[in-house]
């Protein structure tokens, strides 16, 4: 087990060395991509100018705290984008084109390869950057505790979102391997993912509950920010932690079903 | 002979009915933007002592959200990457024989696009104002929504006019995708597609007046939400016109530049 992750921790160091090295070899691309991150970065801040103008404050929680969910939310955008939604999207080509039967042939697990391969800085940076030097500002100005404790409880629900957001935007590309045309489900997807762009208190009971336990997309942003604001429920606590597994096993489940179902068209 | 125009024209309707799933989920991609900001406002609105903000009762504020993305969705071109594709690809050729040049033929396959495009959205906007009269008593007479309807087609043109602006820097940049993806944002901000444009404050609107964006999507909108009087409506229809009038000019004299930088890759 424990060989086996220092092998796939060697390979992902590869891909992100090539992906680097791709990059930098069409350095005005990547500039061009930092640009669009940025302008949309810009499209972001309208929200929280007019949080701050109109002085919202949600179930009580300071307005600052609006830095630390915005924050939070830019921040996971980056890591999404650059990580895992620049492979995601390639997935339905693979499938159409017949190009998946090479990575078949593959020494190493499919779903890694297919879902990891590709690292975009581009699309990365100015989120992250952007993303960190939100919270940070927003947690100076609510004058949390900058202790292990906290920080350490932002990063674990961050990373348990990060488990979210892989499993939770895998599946709509896996129907790939059922049908040709799934450009409707992306646009779905996404603005799923979009839903994260204000806190999850503006949203109705009922969205709240749909997207805490249905379709969980509001636990891959928002529950950082409410550890640390001392607002997240107990009860809530075993659910955050079992929903990535649970969903984990889901995905598991689908890919191989969709493996089974691939019939190499193009090949 | 006008049978040239008629024939690019109806082009134009055969491309938009051939792709009908695409854009009908155009419309449902509009879904999560227009339910995020509803619940923002609201949020804001209960929040807030002042009933007022940027000018806007609750009421012209939904109404804004939802019409300035119907418009956005409107007016969209997309025009940029076909230009990009005819420049790069020696595309351009083929309208050195055509009996029609290249400006002509695009704006009237344009139109032609938008003719269904153009019928789903007075369909909707005619829910919304049906909606204004019913749930929000909205004084709406019938002279106001046949100026919307001349300001409307007008915006139509005034973003074609822009696009095809903005489309001729391909002559000079290699690869452009990057950067109209910028321009696309950046232009839908600064037309109040994604925001009213008072929440930049009175400096920013000053600037706005000089610009020809606005009359795209925010200046439609509110002849529809009755911020502005008939008066006003119909000096926005003056300006409009003055805009395309002075794009029309602009666009010629990029146009005769540019075109000289031209190669005809491709033969």
């Amino acid at each position: 087990m424990l060989k086996s992750l220092r092998k796939y921790g060697f390979i992902y160091s590869l891909f992100i060395k090539n992906s680097l090295m791709s990059q930098m070899e069409y350095r005005v691309n990547f500039l061009m991509g930092l640009l669009v991150e940025t302008s949309y970065l810009f499209a972001k801040f309208l929200y929280v100018i007019i949080v701050y103008e109109a002085g919202l404050t949600l179930d009580g929680v300071p307005i600052d705290a609006i830095l630390l969910f915005i924050g939070t939310y830019t921040l996971m955008t980056g890591i999404y984008w650059g990580l895992f939604a620049i492979n995601f999207v390639q997935i339905p080509e693979h499938v159409r084109t017949g190009s998946l039967d090479i990575l078949l042939t593959k020494p190493i697990s499919l779903q890694f390869m297919m879902t990891l391969r590709n690292v975009d800085f581009g699309l990365a940076i100015p989120n992250v950057l952007g993303g960190v030097t939100m919270v940070v500002v927003g947690w100076r100005r609510l004058g949390l505790p900058a202790d292990a404790a906290s920080i350490g409880g932002f990063i674990f629900f961050l990373v348990l979102g990060l488990f979210v957001t892989y499993t939770l935007f895998l599946i709509p590309q896996l129907l790939s391997f059922w049908f040709i045309q799934i450009a409707a489900v992306n646009d779905i997807s996404n603005g799923l993912f979009e839903l994260n762009n204000m806190p999850m208190m503006i949203y109705s009971k009922w969205i709240q509950r749909i997207g805490i336990f249905i379709i969980p997309v509001l636990l891959i942003t928002n529950f950082s920010p409410l550890f640390v604001l001392d607002r997240l429920h107990p009860g809530l606590f075993l659910w955050v932690i079992l929903s990535p597994i649970l969903l984990l096993g889901i995905t598991r489940w689908i890919w191989s079903k969709a493996i089974r179902n691939y019939n190499s068209s193009g090949g | 002979m006008n049978n040239k125009f008629a024939v690019s024209f109806s082009l134009g309707i055969q491309n938009s009915m051939e792709y009908r799933f695409n854009f009908f989920m155009g419309f449902a991609s509009l879904f999560f933007p227009i339910f995020i900001q509803l619940f923002l406002w609201k949020a804001v609105y209960s929040h807030a002592s002042n009933m007022n903000l940027y000018g806007y009762t609750y009421q012209q504020m939904i109404v804004y959200t939802i019409v300035a993305a119907l418009i956005s969705r409107l007016v969209a071109t997309g025009l940029e990457y076909d230009i990009n594709h005819d420049i790069k690809s020696g595309g351009l050729n083929k309208y050195l024989v055509r009996p029609i040049g290249y400006f002509p033929y695009k704006i009237c396959v344009y139109l032609g696009g938008k003719v269904l495009s153009f019928a789903i959205t007075l369909i909707l906007l005619l829910g919304v104002v049906l909606f204004m009269v019913y749930y929000f008593k909205a004084p709406i007479s019938v002279s106001r929504i046949l100026v919307f309807g001349v300001v409307l087609m007008l915006a139509v043109v005034l973003n074609f006019m822009i696009s095809f602006s903005v489309s001729a820097i391909a002559f000079w940049l290699t690869d452009v995708s990057y950067f109209f993806h910028v321009t696309a944002l950046l232009i839908q901000i600064f037309s109040g597609g994604i925001f009213p444009l008072d929440i930049f404050g009175a400096t920013w609107l000053a600037v706005f007046d000089y610009l020809p964006f606005k009359y795209t999507i925010y200046m439609p909108v509110n002849v529809i939400n009755g911020k502005l009087t008939l008066l006003q409506a119909l000096h926005v229809i003056e300006l409009q016109l003055l805009w395309i009038g002075l794009l029309l000019l602009l666009t010629r004299y990029i146009w005769t530049v540019a075109i000289k930088k031209y190669i005809a890759v491709g033969g």
